[in-house]
């Protein structure tokens, strides 16, 4: 058990910046799926099996958690979305777009905000490809594993996701 | 890693950077590793789990118990010759019912239709009859 703790700290940031990404860096569900995710692996609800590193084995469990809470939120949404509907109507609401999401996170610089605006607008497997891969410097075999794909799949979404996010970044692709 | 493609692209090293700056920020805005608040909200739930197992306990005891108990209740020695006679006593036998006939059977039995069949069949048929 202690070794755990010791690999939970050790992995905390680089859980926690998954944890934001699968939760569409909203940070309270962020943060309530990462103790969540904690929580099933000190309690032996998500058990190891070896077959990966235990980082991989913390992001998949952190995607497993991230994937039930938004269901959560769904069917609670839609049992609130009747008398929401009602209320929208009258006061003729407007859905907040991505920048006013990621604005809500915490104050980030011009830079950060602009990769956080293009990875919201990509498909939600292209970003989890490219976070894994950049962000937490995982293997292509890794994020196969943390995602529960194939290694041919990963190198697909790598460059599309690649491709687009240097598009709207305004990079210059000439490399390929 | 991305060293497996093309990582010395611009686009690559661009990439790197930004995801880098964006991996420091959020180490910045690093939550506890247990919060406390959350882990509290959550502690009953595992408080009562462990409750749940008195349960099923419980219940196997209280099932050992009542089993014990019919167990010593029922185990009242009898003499075997006198359960024979209260079982022979309170029962009448089926076969003496059958054994048994009434007065009105009796006539009837007189003319049983095998004799019947047997004189009809001498009248009819003669040559049945081996006596000539």
């Amino acid at each position: 058990m202690q070794s755990v703790i010791e690999e939970l700290q050790a992995h905390h940031a680089a859980n926690f910046g998954w944890a934001l990404t699968c939760c569409a860096w909203q940070r309270d569900v962020a943060d309530e799926v990462l103790q969540d995710a904690y929580l099933r692996v000190l309690d032996g609800r998500a058990r190891y099996s070896g077959h990966s590193t235990s980082k991989t084995w913390f992001f998949s469990v952190i995607k497993r958690v991230a994937a039930d809470m938004q269901r959560t939120l769904k069917r609670r949404s839609i049992l609130n979305l009747r008398i929401v509907s009602s209320d929208a109507a009258l006061a003729g609401d407007k859905t907040p777009d991505t920048s006013e999401i990621v604005s809500d996170a915490w104050e980030a610089d011009d830079s950060s905000r602009q990769l956080h605006v293009a990875l919201m607008t990509l498909p939600t497997r292209q970003r989890e490809v490219l976070h894994l891969l950049f962000y937490a410097e995982l293997t292509l075999e890794d994020t196969a594993i943390a995602l529960d794909v194939s290694v041919g799949s990963v190198r697909t979404h790598y460059h599309r996701g690649k491709k687009r996010l240097s598009v709207l970044l305004c990079l210059e692709e000439n490399d390929d | 890693m991305t060293s497996q493609f093309d990582s010395n692209s611009l686009v690559d090293k661009e990439l790197n950077r930004r995801f880098a700056m964006m991996r420091q920020q959020d180490a910045r805005h690093l939550p506890e590793i247990f919060d406390a608040q959350v882990l509290a909200a959550r502690s009953p739930l595992i408080v009562r789990r462990k409750s749940y197992a008195i349960i099923p306990m419980t219940a196997a005891a209280l099932a050992a118990v009542i089993v014990t108990g019919l167990l010593v209740s029922g185990q009242s020695s009898q003499d075997p010759s006198l359960l024979y006679a209260s079982i022979m006593s309170e029962n009448i036998m089926a076969t003496d019912q059958l054994m048994s006939m009434s007065p009105g059977t009796m006539p009837a039995m007189i003319t049983t239709v095998g004799v019947d069949i047997t004189d009809a069949a001498l009248v009819n048929y003669p040559q049945l009859d081996y006596a000539h």
